[in-house]
């Protein structure tokens, strides 16, 4: 038998037990249910030598009994949770508990240890279908719920956690719930399945309304569920559609991992963007790293040990679920943009947002240098031996190009209209100039000719 | 065959008699003499003295509360009748009795029973029952070990 280093109690601490009956029974009990009429607790079977047989002593109540014999505990979970140190106590054959043993959880001897598949698959006592059946409704309650834990991030009072947080993180999840539950019913019900569409649709959203069955203070932590048992007005489909949906809530929003892209594809596949915003802009809000909170995921026990801290969702991924709105731009702010565009020389008629020249849009006038190699309107062209550089002016609403040395000057509301008066202009003046014979010239014709000759490499006219 | 229980008990005693007369209704009395394969957990060696106690016999007796004492369930052997159902009964304790092998054994044996070797309660659920056996009862010539478990 093994050793057992721990606190040694001279008496077993426990009065009075009775037990109750064996829920684990081959030749002998292996696990048995004691109580004293206040409280409870679990004999397993461990370890023997020629003189006793051990057991360790685990206490529970009700709803840890109705969950193991529900199969959604094991009992080495419920051994797991029960307390920081466990009791082992040596029985006699007299009946006699010869030693009792104080051992710190993480010391049990591993060959004392039940599995992690250690449920309650054996035949259950008559005696206890009626703790199942009175400790049924909160506790399924309990097990569907989501467990968090909320931490101020300044905790000046203790553990204490301000209300005023603690309501934030309620009405997000509130907000994002009843939007989930109005987007999917939508989806899944035509409008033509009911005679007053919006009033079912009302009544449902009503019971989205979250129930918290389970509470800690000190640090905040709260299960919250919705309510299981349905209206009568609720029709048969509608009463099956409600037993999926706050699960499919918890998978495809609370607990989504949203780090992982094909989720967000997914989520992306399946709601619109409005749809998108209204259902996880509270999450997103929630789980934000700036808050004054921290929020965690916990377990139905609230044990520190399955308590992990929400991740705030990243950057990329919140811009692809709620994309923000840009305000569209005006007629002469998208010119402007595509004209700030290609003097960027961002290799052609790129797409730019607001933001990539929002100091510029703010201007009232402003000044941008383009250049050219090839003149052209229609289907004449001058080639030019070097780039031909000008300044295109924007003052209030209205584009102008001024280019002496061709004695051009153009303008107009419309920039793409703009640069074609300028290059028509130049291809009109340079079709007269060099046709015609200098004797026929003022003196300012014969300077533009001369600078446009020197300028142009080839003419297609 | 199955024989009277009444008539058999003429003839027969049972090996715990001076134990079980103290109960009620021990061996309950639809037990009948059976004769039927059956399987029970045993330890490597089929000669292994501890193979086919009763509890109430064994050091220490695994009780825990004095209403262990009055279970007539305490003076009989473990019986399975099908061979599966044993090794699923199993596979379930193991889950939870992380030490069942020093417990119970680690193999299962399976052997022949015939009507005078004592009288069978009725098989439940899981496929087990209780054989309380007559005082020249040998099982441990009766049963060869079959598997490991």
């Amino acid at each position: 038998m093994e050793s057992l280093d721990g606190f040694i109690s001279k008496d077993f601490p426990y009065k009075d037990l009775k037990k109750v009956s064996d829920l684990i029974y081959y030749e002998g009990p292996m696990l048995s249910h004691f109580s004293n009429g206040k409280d409870s607790f679990l004999y397993l079977w461990v370890d023997n030598n020629d003189s006793v047989n051990r057991w360790i002593v685990i206490k529970i109540d009700d709803n840890i009994l109705a969950n193991y014999f529900k199969k959604r505990i094991s009992l080495k979970y419920i051994l797991e949770t029960s307390n920081t140190y466990i009791l082992f106590t040596d029985i006699n054959e007299k009946l006699n508990n010869i030693s009792n043993v104080l051992l710190p959880i993480d010391k049990i001897p591993e060959s004392y240890l039940p599995s992690d598949e250690s449920y309650f698959n054996f035949p259950l006592p008559p005696i206890y279908e009626h703790i199942i059946a009175n400790t049924t409704y909160v506790t399924d309650l309990i097990e569907n719920s989501i467990h968090i834990k909320i931490e101020d991030k300044n905790r000046r009072h203790s553990s204490a956690v301000k209300m005023s947080n603690v309501m934030e993180v309620f009405n997000n999840l509130k907000s994002s719930l009843t939007n989930f539950y109005e987007v999917n019913f939508k989806k899944d019900f035509p409008v033509t399945d009911f005679d007053d569409f919006d009033k079912v649709l009302n009544v449902v959203k009503k019971e989205a309304d979250l129930l918290m069955p389970n509470l800690a203070t000190g640090s905040f932590c709260a299960s919250l569920s919705i309510e299981t048992v349905m209206s009568a007005e609720n029709s048969n489909i509608i009463k099956e559609w409600r037993k999926d949906i706050f699960e499919k809530y918890k998978r495809e929003v609370f607990n989504l991992d949203y780090s992982k892209p094909e989720n967000i594809v997914e989520i992306e596949r399946k709601y619109d963007v409005d749809e998108r915003k209204n259902i996880y802009a509270p999450i997103i809000d929630t789980f934000k790293d700036n808050n004054n909170y921290t929020i965690s995921k916990t377990d139905r026990t609230f044990s520190e040990k399955k308590t992990t801290r929400i991740k705030p969702i990243s950057k990329n991924v919140k811009e692809k679920l709620v994309p923000r709105k840009i305000k569209p731009l005006t007629e002469q702010e998208e010119q402007l943009l595509q004209m700030i565009a290609i003097t960027k020389k961002t290799g052609g008629e790129a797409k730019f947002t607001k933001k990539d020249i929002i100091e510029t849009i703010q201007l009232e006038e402003c000044t941008l240098t383009r250049t050219t190699d090839t003149i052209y309107f229609g289907e004449d062209k001058l080639f030019l031996k070097e780039e031909l550089e000008y300044k295109v002016h924007f003052n209030r609403g209205d584009y102008s190009i001024s280019y002496p040395d061709f004695q051009v000057d153009v303008s107009s509301k419309s920039f793409e209209s703009l640069k074609n008066d300028f290059f028509a202009l130049i291809i009109q003046r340079y079709k007269y100039l060099s046709k015609a014979d200098d004797t026929d010239l003022a003196e300012d014709e014969k300077e533009i000719k001369r600078k446009m000759v020197e300028l142009v490499s080839m003419a297609s006219i | 065959m199955t024989e009277d229980i009444r008539s058999s008990k003429a003839i027969q005693v049972f090996k715990h008699k001076a134990s079980i007369d103290l109960l009620i209704s021990c061996p309950p009395t639809n037990s009948k003499n059976r004769e039927m394969e059956a399987y029970r957990y045993t330890f490597d060696q089929i000669s292994n003295p501890e193979n086919f106690k009763p509890q109430i016999i064994k050091k220490p007796a695994r009780f825990n509360d004095r209403t262990d004492l009055e279970k007539c369930s305490g003076f009989g052997i473990s019986l399975y009748e099908d061979e599966q159902k044993a090794v699923d009964f199993y596979s379930e304790l193991s889950k939870t009795i992380s030490n069942i092998k020093k417990l119970v054994g680690s193999h299962l044996a399976k052997g022949k029973l015939a009507t005078n070797d004592g009288v069978c309660t009725d098989v439940d659920a899981q496929g087990h029952f209780d054989l309380h056996e007559y005082e020249n009862t040998n099982l441990s010539q009766k049963f060869s070990i079959i598997k490991a478990l």
